[in-house]
């Protein structure tokens, strides 16, 4: 027990290529590590870019599976974070394709709010509101779109990671990116002058 | 304005801080000096942080048990599998795995501490360990360690046993017996190597930890509903409230993401509780309200926050106010929300 | 954390001591301060009204009233000790807190803000119980509470009212910014000078909207979205779930707004989430032998109909005791429970259990989310879960059921000799149930990621199994066969779980809930 313990604690220090290497090995011990190192980013993704919170956990589940299961498609020196990315856009994009799961997502959006303080109870008001309507504003690009600016805004990756993971040219990318943005400005700046200021003038 | 649209897909990579120095400094001396460009530096300032207002959500805990389970590793067999050769396939691994799970747990039942502290057991259990054991899946065990047969059967008190469940033994085949409807006695009977009846009072902990045990444990699917559904039948009588059922029930309604059917009886039967005010139980009941993909459970765990609003819990009554203003959630569930609030004093 | 950081508590200090008897006591203390021009001042008093009112002068001034109402002389001084307020903050955003401590039985406290503020800033109050009173305030406005009712008077710029079971009540000339009032269970009354120009939300599942504005809109799902007066403008949301909503033009009455749902009663069948949408029990509406009930939100009771039967609800409860002919149920969200239906019946919900005590003829049941129990059938009869358990406790008759994910338990009449028997569900256990002499042709699948522990079992003999490995590190495994001999198809399928086949009932009765 102790010692696996002290392996599991060891796993820590190991740095992903390391621990894939483990598992490329067959060995699967560094599953755990390596789903709490990204389960956090691929959830957080896959429930903005589907809307539903059901299907990212299902997402998160097979890219988690999957990485396991193809291993050995790693490549020994390529970022882990940008591998799992493509798996999870794909699974993503395969998705959406279906037909009925499109069907569903109106009906399954879900969000889950930030516990509320008491000290501040317009600001969750305030921050709700912002959040419905950054959902909104994201719900209207086009899935190309979306996967661009989230793993641009919230995965911080470049555009030469994220052409990897859509399977497009970088020059593609900076126009998903720059077209998301025009819409991005349009409808959020357009809901601020239509009089929701309000809430950003509370301080 | 050819020179302005350029600059202006490159908007993005400045908020980014990726472009190289040049075509930054160049970028930004082009922004102070055209207006034009500067209004929509600032309207794309403005909405990257605006994006910045959507909050990371948490991985729901459950996404992890499914995972490891999916890829055959129940997370406490890894811990314990540090031996496992490393070169084989992933889902035979799993049977080593389980394999070695339950020769531990055989070990453990031979040493006697599953039922460690029993002084009144017939006989011992090592007793007859030289018939062969009929298990599938564990007739590959030395025989050594395989101390009783199938086809005993014993019965065991509640009260002068103290099972000590950690090798997570395979129960299977399990049956809950009320032999005497009369007595406050219930009791609960399963395989283990050996066929087994533990009788008690439903408040002897003993008898709770064995129930807790098999409506989680994850290798008796097939009675799972069937543990809850007595669980509900001894447990909702006040007497015999325990608050380990309810947080087992909570542990359920949380992680079980494979059964909804289970889950949903998890919930039913957490409403009918008398002890179901714990921490656990309303974290759980918070979240299946918020976010489980079945109405049905939703539904339920409105009307079990109900009662907790009642008596002004502030976490209840915030998620029942979501739930109730949330426009894309079923209207059946929001009425509910609104009535549950309704009683608020 | 800032702003807690920085308050510093301000004792009230009382001269008054507590003299025998009196149950009741009040101590008023009162307060200067400042807020900044553009700063917003916070007052988060839990129990007891709050009146906050803007003037032209610069500074702000509170009077705080302490009523403590206690058994006897000392519980009242225990309450008065117990009962304070701080006020912290700086001067841009000034922060006013009630604070009650060591609550005992033997008192209790209500604490009255009256507050006058420079016009022109922001305010923010939160409470639990209690009336709040907002008036003549320029800068924007968030209310949060339990019940009490809301009033803002003279505001115009953003408001956010967010209510349990408070009424609220906002007037104002023109909006200038938009304003978004919620009371789950309150009324809402807005009233608005008749030229102001705004687009206006409103919705209200159970209670009424009414207007006498020149509302031009239509509803999209459950709200209704409109213009007033000209195109544009700053929005105005008006949301409750059991409320009602009036819109009114400055000095009119509640009499003289129409509803903007009445005028599509019509469509109350074809599109029962829109429209009238009353409280009251719906009355039948008997044509061509059917018995029509149409209700938008609300339970339906009926304990005894004596012929055919057409439910329709948005949300709601539908409990139908004996129906002697067919049963159609729709139901939107909310569970369906029936007693005998001698015809066939087709129920479905979008969320909910179904229960069924007998279903003579058979038919569909359906639903999108529940647990689906039915005692009795002898009709053919079809099951669909989008994830629940699937039961079927005496069948005499061909059973199909699927589920998303759950267990499908179906137990066969005793006196069955063959049946056609489906059974599938994506996620979960099978068990048929079936008699000794039960004779069929079976075909028996399971995927699964643990061929150790998920595993096809019968009673009967005559099955023999293959396993293969598929996709994704699954094995199939299939049991294929004759039972008895052989006779109608039997087949099951079940992914991560067992099949069983047995002759003899498992575990406890399942006990249909209450």
């Amino acid at each position: 027990m102790s010692a696996s313990k002290g392996r599991e604690t060891g796993m820590k220090h190991l740095s992903d290529q390391e621990l894939m290497r483990i598992v490329q090995a067959g060995d699967y011990s560094p599953a755990s590590e390596i789903y709490d190192r990204y389960s956090g980013r691929i959830y957080n993704f896959a429930f903005r870019f589907l809307k539903n919170a059901e299907a990212a956990e299902d997402a998160t589940q097979e890219v988690f599976v999957k990485m396991l299961k193809h291993a050995n498609q790693f490549q020994g020196d390529a970022k882990l974070s940008t591998w799992l990315f493509s798996i999870t856009a794909n699974w993503c994009r395969d998705h959406l394709r279906k037909a009925d799961n499109k069907v569903k997502e109106s009906d399954d959006v879900l969000v889950q709010l930030p516990a509320p303080s008491d000290h501040a109870p317009d600001r969750n008001l305030e921050r709700r509101e912002n959040e419905q309507r950054v959902r909104r504003a994201l719900e209207a690009l086009t899935p190309e779109q979306r996967e661009a600016i989230l793993l641009s805004r919230y995965q911080g990756l470049s555009y030469a990671e994220i052409a990897q993971i859509a399977g497009c040219s970088e020059g593609a990318v900076k126009t998903r990116v720059f077209r998301a943005m025009e819409t991005l400005k349009k409808t959020l700046m357009a809901d601020m002058s239509g009089g929701d200021r309000c809430l950003n003038a509370v301080p | 304005m050819s020179e302005c649209s350029a600059l202006r897909e490159s908007m993005p990579l400045l908020l980014t801080e990726s472009l190289d120095p040049v075509r930054r400094e160049l970028t930004h001396q082009h922004i102070e000096t055209c207006a034009v460009c500067g209004v929509e530096w600032e309207a794309c300032k403005e909405t990257w942080s605006l994006l910045g207002e959507l909050p990371e959500v948490d991985v729901p805990a459950r996404v992890k048990a499914n995972f490891m389970a999916a890829a055959g590793l129940a997370p406490q067999r890894v811990s314990e599998s540090n031996e496992a050769p490393a070169n084989v396939v992933p889902f035979q691994r799993r049977k080593a795995f389980r394999w070695l799970a339950q020769a531990a747990a055989v070990v453990v039942i031979a040493g006697g501490s599953y039922f460690a502290g029993s002084n009144r057991a017939p006989e011992p259990l090592q007793a007859r360990a030289e018939t062969p054991a009929s298990i599938t899946g564990v007739s590959m065990a030395p025989s050594a360690i395989m101390p009783v047969s199938l086809a005993e059967t014993r019965v065991l008190d509640a009260e002068s046993m103290n099972p000590d469940i950690e090798g997570r033994p395979n129960i299977s085949n399990v049956k809950f017996v009320d032999s005497d409807a009369s007595d406050d006695k219930i009791g609960v009977s399963f395989d283990v190597t050996s066929h087994w009846t533990v009788t008690g009072s439903p408040r002897d902990k003993s008898l709770v930890r064995l129930f807790s045990y098999m409506m989680e444990t994850e290798s008796t699917n097939t009675q799972r509903s069937g543990a809850i559904e007595s669980v509900r039948r001894m447990y909702s009588d006040p007497a015999n409230a325990d608050p380990e059922i309810a947080n087992s029930l909570a542990k359920i309604l949380r992680n079980d993401t494979q059964h909804e059917g289970v889950r949903l009886r998890a919930v039913e039967t957490l409403t009918t509780l008398p002890a179901s005010g714990s921490t656990e139980t309303r974290a759980a009941l918070i979240e299946a309200l918020k976010s489980d993909p079945n109405p049905s459970v939703r539904i339920k765990a409105v009307e079990a926050l109900a009662n907790l609003a009642r008596s002004g819990d502030a976490a209840a009554v915030d998620t029942l106010r979501q739930k109730a203003t949330q426009q894309d959630e079923n209207a059946y569930v929001r009425v509910k929300a609104a009535e549950a609030l309704s009683n608020i004093k | 954390m800032i702003i807690r950081a920085l308050i510093t508590a301000v004792l009230v200090g009382s001269t008054l001591v507590a003299e025998a008897a009196p149950v009741k006591k009040t101590f008023r203390a009162r307060q200067k301060f400042d807020v900044q021009a553009g700063g917003t001042f916070v007052l988060d008093n839990a129990v007891g009204n709050v009146q906050i009112i803007g003037t032209d002068k610069a500074a702000t001034e509170a009077v705080v009233t302490r009523t403590i109402v206690g058994e006897d002389a000392a519980a009242v001084e225990e309450g008065r000790k117990n009962t304070t307020y701080l006020i912290g903050g700086d001067a841009k955003t000034r922060v006013a807190r009630t604070v009650i401590t060591g609550r005992t039985k033997k008192w209790d406290a209500n604490v009255l803000w009256q507050v006058n503020v420079p016009r022109g800033i922001a305010v923010r109050v939160v409470s639990r119980t209690g009336e709040i009173i907002v008036r003549d305030i320029l800068g924007n406005i968030a209310v949060q509470n339990v019940s009490g009712t809301v009033v803002l008077e003279n505001v115009a710029a953003g408001a956010i009212v967010e209510s349990a079971n408070g009424s609220i009540i906002y007037s104002s000339t023109q909006p200038r910014a938009d304003a978004r009032l919620t009371s789950i269970n309150g009324n809402i009354t807005v009233t608005l000078a008749p030229g102001a120009d705004f687009r206006w939300i409103a919705e209200s599942l159970k209670g009424d909207i009414r207007t006498n504005f020149p509302a031009r809109g239509a509803f999209i799902n459950t709200s209704f979205r409109a213009s007033v007066n000209a195109p544009g403008g700053p929005v105005l949301q008006t949301m409750s779930i059991t409320g009602s909503i009036h819109l009114l033009t400055t000095g009119s009455s509640p009499q003289q707004a129409e509803s903007v749902k009445r005028p599509l009663a019509s469509r109350v069948v074809t599109s029962p989430m829109v429209s009238n949408m009353s409280a009251a029990p719906p009355k039948p509406q008997f044509a061509n032998g059917v018995y029509k009930y149409a209700t938008n939100i609300g339970d339906v009771r009926i304990p005894e109909i004596p012929g055919n039967a057409d439910i329709l609800t948005g949300a709601g409860k539908v409990q139908l005791g004996a129906v002697a002919g067919n049963a159609r149920v729709v139901s939107h969200g909310g569970p369906l429970q029936f007693g005998e239906i001698m015809g066939t019946i087709n129920a479905t919900t979008r969320a909910g259990d179904i229960l069924v005590d007998s279903a003579r003829r058979g038919g569909v049941l359906s639903t999108k989310g529940g647990t689906i129990r039915l005692l009795y059938t002898s009709g053919p009869t079809r099951l669909e879960s989008g994830g629940g358990d699937v039961i079927v406790r005496q069948a005499a008759a061909p059973i199909q059921a699927e589920t998303r994910s759950g267990d499908i338990s179906i137990t066969l009449d005793p006196g069955t000799k063959t049946e056609n028997i489906t059974a599938a569900t994506m996620k979960g256990n099978i068990l048929l149930n079936v008699p000794a002499r039960f004779a069929a042709d079976v075909d028996a699948v399971i995927e699964t990621f643990d061929p150790n522990t998920d595993s096809i079992e019968s009673d009967l003999p005559g099955l023999s199994i293959s396993r293969e490995a598929i996709d994704g590190g699954r094995t199939r495994i299939r049991a294929t066969g004759k039972l008895n001999g052989g006779g109608e198809r039997v087949k099951l399928q079940a992914i991560g779980g067992d099949i069983r086949i047995t002759t003899a009932s498992i575990g406890p009765t399942v006990v249909a809930p209450k």
